[in-house]
């Protein structure tokens, strides 16, 4: 009934109580009581309207909502471009990957730090030492610190100090940060501790510090990501939700800037569970500039309804579309619009907007974003292991990549990896079907160029020998032992014809070692990642080493420049020069044998293995090419005729780490994750014999005395078998894994490598 | 002369700053659409407009520390009201002359660094009713999360889309008082913030 045909039963208020109304500064009682007046008195209706006088405000809102650029529109890339462009200019908000990015630092204040004595410190906060504001997000300040106790950095978040005094607000912090403390997984920011600094009174979390960016960034610096890097991205971050939700965390605003990708192989980290709760709670406000979109909220949650933990699988599903489109699934000019459209629109299932995106992501995206959360996933293990089961099935998943959370029970209570987690990775496989088409090789485009990048190269530089400390070591005393302090050594190659041997390192570094003085000769330069092998070409000129950050680097020992430097599509563990020094194999963690003809710079792919290819060994003759894959095979590829199908070594349970050929070629050594080292008939694939190495995996063998020993790397020990015999003939007990064993082209000259960062070098007789 | 307060920092005085990156998006999202709009009206194709937004932003973004700061030289908005109209004037020159050059670039640094007045070159209808659609509309993405939806709701459909106050109630299942109510407000908390906008946006 329209309001201007009833009489009002109570007695107009006075203007003042009028005002307090509309400010909302009256009691319950009288507010209720005025309101009903007003809804029957014409009169005081309009004493309302003239109290507000909003003048044409309306009317500017009606007409703000008209001609609002299309969606194509150059409008909004030019809109991000200047806000990008400004942006850089900010020196302090540069690549900072805690950062967010929507929250600006400029009135940081700090003033809570106790003073420190270190004079490039901001100052300290209970035992660590800030050392710079990182960002400013939520309802907190992210700072970079380190940690003097535990030596290592951290990220720490401290509540904003303008919301200590908030009760609630303190409250909230504390009891989520608690409570993300309490979930630990590999694609989630660790949370190490939640304190409260005794100065100031304010709570705040010590974190992992990440190294990378977050997902916003990367979007706002590539545009999209291609279809199988968001899968892989959705999988690991519905592994990350999978085990927050277990631990009864929601996290509510899951979106590209709480999604960060840890360097070098942008592993998916989430943050901040629970803070965007707190914040919501304490209705914090902040100075409104960017009050935000809510790009990625669920339906539910746009509703104000109760959410339980399928809200984050809609976000998550707005994140991916967004990222393989490249636009947002629910943009509009307003907050106010998105919502409506999270609410009731259905954006274009992506694979019609772009052909390029496989229906099956496609399908698991709108799957996602279904509005009611029963139409949803019902958990994010599923949608983990549908991602996962995808990928395989295309043959783009390593298992590295693959998150322990993907199978069920495959973490122990306490949530920590069980040492031996490959079955389920092979489960995954063996559901794969064969591979359908050419997705994963459609980034040809990136892999041929080859142009030499600068590599920062440090000119001889002093390594410091550490003191040997006590070790449970025992066995035949090393003639040198070469104490290296760039962490593990995954990667060995004698330099034929020196006394020279070269190192690739965990931290990145490549170096050069002279054996007879047991001191450091040269540091090639440092990678952006660990450098997985290396291996020097038959004359000794060169050098190749793979890196994690996906480049293959030659370099010339010659000179020390790196010669040639490309990028792979992914991470690279295996890199070797073919006998006549002509061409140069890969095996990357995406499945992928490439041999490239070094003058033509033309890969030839070798397609077969599922998941890493841990290492390769060319034939003495350079016709055979044999790979060791983390699919359980070592497979011997004819390289005249690459089309034929390669001779499959099977019998290894679980990955294959380590691969060599005899020099006669009539034999390939292989050791793997069952701890094993065999040896097979190069030409007919049978398996010859068979060693324990370790209990646990053995990861490399090389072949001495001209094929009449073979040596093994393994998890415990270095072993020397004679395989006529079949006896074993050394033994070498470190307190640490060997990684990498080599003969040296004398075939009695041993050299191992491992995670202690040493290598030990025996003449055996 | 009037000494800008010290209490309150106006926007051009944290643009100026150079590090308040809080006041750079604001400036951005406050004006680019503003530039935009205009440019369009003006008769300038959307990628050209969308070029042009750019251009001037960037232009302010050097040119910020070298404003004078004195109100009666103009207001911002006036200066950038200047900046946006010549560069239109030369876009639009430049496509009439296209074997021309484009100018001298100093000189064009130079008139973009000076405020205009306001008696000389004010802004034009135009401009001030795009200036004032975009910063409603900015006040409403500020304030918007402080309401319960139903509240907003009511307030749009009574204030913005003219319904009528009883229509919405039954609609949104609230009292027509309540509706009038909410109406007010919003609208109030929409009026506040619009002046503290404009405030920020004044010398």
């Amino acid at each position: 009934m329209p309001a201007e045909t009833t009489h009002p039963h109570t007695e107009c208020p006075p203007t003042a109580d009028l005002d307090r109304l509309v400010r909302g500064r009256l009691a319950e009682a009288r507010s209720a009581v005025l309101t009903d007046h007003v809804g029957n008195c014409r009169a005081c209706q309009a004493r309302l309207d003239a109290l507000v006088d909003g003048g044409d405000l309306p009317v500017h809102l009606r007409d703000s909502q008209k001609d609002i650029p299309p969606r194509d529109s150059a409008y909004y890339k030019a809109l991000a471009a200047a806000e990008e462009e400004l942006r850089v200019t900010k020196p302090l908000l540069n690549g900072n990957p805690l950062q967010d990015e929507n929250d600006p630092l400029a009135d940081v204040r700090l003033e809570f730090l106790q003073p420190s004595d270190h004079p490039e410190h901001l100052g300290k906060l209970g035992q660590f030492r800030v050392l710079r504001v990182v960002g400013q997000g939520g309802m907190g300040i992210v700072l970079h610190a380190y940690d003097p106790q535990l030596q290592r950095d951290v990220a720490i978040k401290v509540i904003d100090p303008k919301l200590a005094n908030n009760e609630v607000a303190r409250q909230r912090f504390c009891r989520e940060a608690r409570a993300a403390a309490s979930v630990t997984h590999d694609n989630l920011v660790a949370v190490h501790q939640v304190d409260e600094d005794e100065a100031s009174g304010l709570p705040y979390l010590v974190m992992q510090l990440v190294n990378g960016e977050s997902l916003e960034q990367r979007l706002r610096r590539v545009g999209k990501l291609s279809p199988l890097e968001v899968a892989r991205i959705g999988m690991q971050a519905a592994a990350g939700l999978s085990a927050a939700h277990a631990g009864g965390l929601i996290h509510r605003d899951i979106k590209p800037g709480n999604i960060l990708l840890e360097s070098p192989v942008d592993r998916v980290k989430l943050t901040d569970f629970g803070l965007a709760r707190a914040a919501e709670d304490v209705k914090l406000t902040r100075t409104g500039f960017v009050a935000g979109s809510p790009l990625y909220m669920s339906p539910e949650q746009a509703r104000g309804d109760e959410v339980d933990h399928r809200a984050d699988l809609f976000s998550l599903g707005s994140v991916l579309y967004e990222a393989a489109s490249g636009s947002p699934a629910f943009d509009a000019k307003t907050p106010l619009a998105v919502l409506r459209r999270v609410a009731d629109e259905t954006p274009p299932l992506l694979h019609t907007i772009i052909p390029d995106i496989p229906e099956w992501l496609s399908d698991i995206v709108a799957k996602l974003l279904a509005k009611n959360p029963d139409d949803r996933f019902q958990n994010a293990a599923e949608v983990a292991e549908l991602f996962a089961t995808e990928l395989a099935r295309v043959h783009a998943l390593s298992p590295l990549d693959v998150p322990a959370e993907v199978c069920p029970g495959s973490r122990s209570r306490s949530g920590t990896l069980r040492p031996r987690q490959h079955i389920c990775w092979k489960k995954i496989a063996l559901r794969a079907l064969p591979w359908l088409g050419g997705a994963v090789l459609g980034s040809l485009g990136t892999w041929l160029i080859w142009t030499p990048t600068p590599i920062t190269v440090e000119k001889l530089v002093e390594v410091p020998i550490a003191i040997p400390t006590a070790t449970l070591e025992q066995g035949s005393p090393p003639r040198a032992i070469l104490r290296g302090d760039s962490g593990a050594v995954w990667g060995l190659a004698f330099i034929p014809k020196t006394d020279l041997i070269v190192l690739g390192h965990e931290d990145g570094t490549i170096k050069i070692w002279d054996l007879k003085q047991q001191a450091p000769y040269r540091t090639l330069g440092r990678m952006g990642g660990s450098v997985w092998s290396a291996d020097v070409s038959a004359d000794g000129h060169y050098l190749v080493s793979p890196c994690d950050d996906s480049r293959v680097t030659v370099w010339n020992l010659d000179t020390f420049e790196v010669e040639l430097s490309f990028p792979q599509p992914t991470s690279t563990k295996a890199a070797v020069f073919s006998p006549d020094g002509r061409s140069l194999a890969t095996g990357d963690r995406n499945s992928t044998v490439r041999v490239w003809d070094i003058a033509a710079q033309i890969p030839v792919s070798l397609s077969g293995h599922r998941g890493t290819v841990h290492a390769l060994a060319y034939s003495p003759d350079g016709t055979r090419l044999a790979s060791a894959g983390s699919d359980g095979t070592a497979k011997v590829w004819n390289l005249t005729d690459t089309s034929a199908k390669p001779l499959n070594l099977d019998q290894h349970k679980g990955s294959v780490y380590g691969v060599a050929f005899s020099s006669d070629g009539t034999r390939i050594a292989t050791a793997g994750w069952d701890g094993t080292a065999r040896v097979w008939n190069a030409n007919r694939g049978t398996q010859l014999q068979i060693f324990r190495a370790a209990d646990r995996d053995a990861w490399s063998v090389s072949f001495g005395n001209g094929g009449k020993w073979l040596a093994c790397a393994a998890q415990d020990a270095v072993r020397v078998w004679d395989l006529e015999t079949g006896k074993e003939i050394f033994i070498y007990r470190g307190d640490g894994a060997f990684h990498t064993v080599r003969f040296a082209n004398d075939g009695t000259t041993l050299a191992a490598g491992g995670r202690d960062g040493t290598v030990r070098v025996w003449d055996l007789r | 002369m009037a000494e800008p307060p010290l209490t309150r920092v106006t926007l051009l005085a944290r643009i100026r700053d150079g590090r308040d990156a809080d006041a750079w998006r604001e400036f951005v999202h406050l004006y680019g659409p503003v530039v935009y709009r205009f440019a369009r009206n003006r008769g300038l194709q959307d990628a050209d407009a969308a070029d042009l937004m750019q251009d001037v932003l960037r232009s302010v973004a050097r040119n910020a520390h070298r404003m004078e700061y004195d109100p009666k030289r103009g207001t911002f908005r006036g200066w950038l009201y200047t900046v946006t109209r010549n560069k239109i004037y030369n876009f639009l020159t430049a496509q009439r002359n296209r074997p021309r050059g484009t100018g001298d670039a100093d000189a064009q640094e130079r008139l973009d660094a000076t405020p205009a007045r306001d008696d000389e070159t004010g802004p034009d209808t135009e401009w001030e009713k795009e200036y004032q659609r975009r910063i409603s509309a900015r006040a409403m993405e500020r304030v918007r999360h402080e309401f319960q939806p139903s509240t907003w709701a009511a307030f749009w459909e009574t204030a913005v889309e003219g319904k009528p106050a009883g229509e919405v109630g039954a609609r949104l299942k609230m009292s027509a008082g309540a509706v009038y109510v909410a109406k007010s407000r919003v609208l109030a908390r929409l009026r506040d913030e619009v002046r503290k906008l404009m405030d920020a946006e004044e010398n």
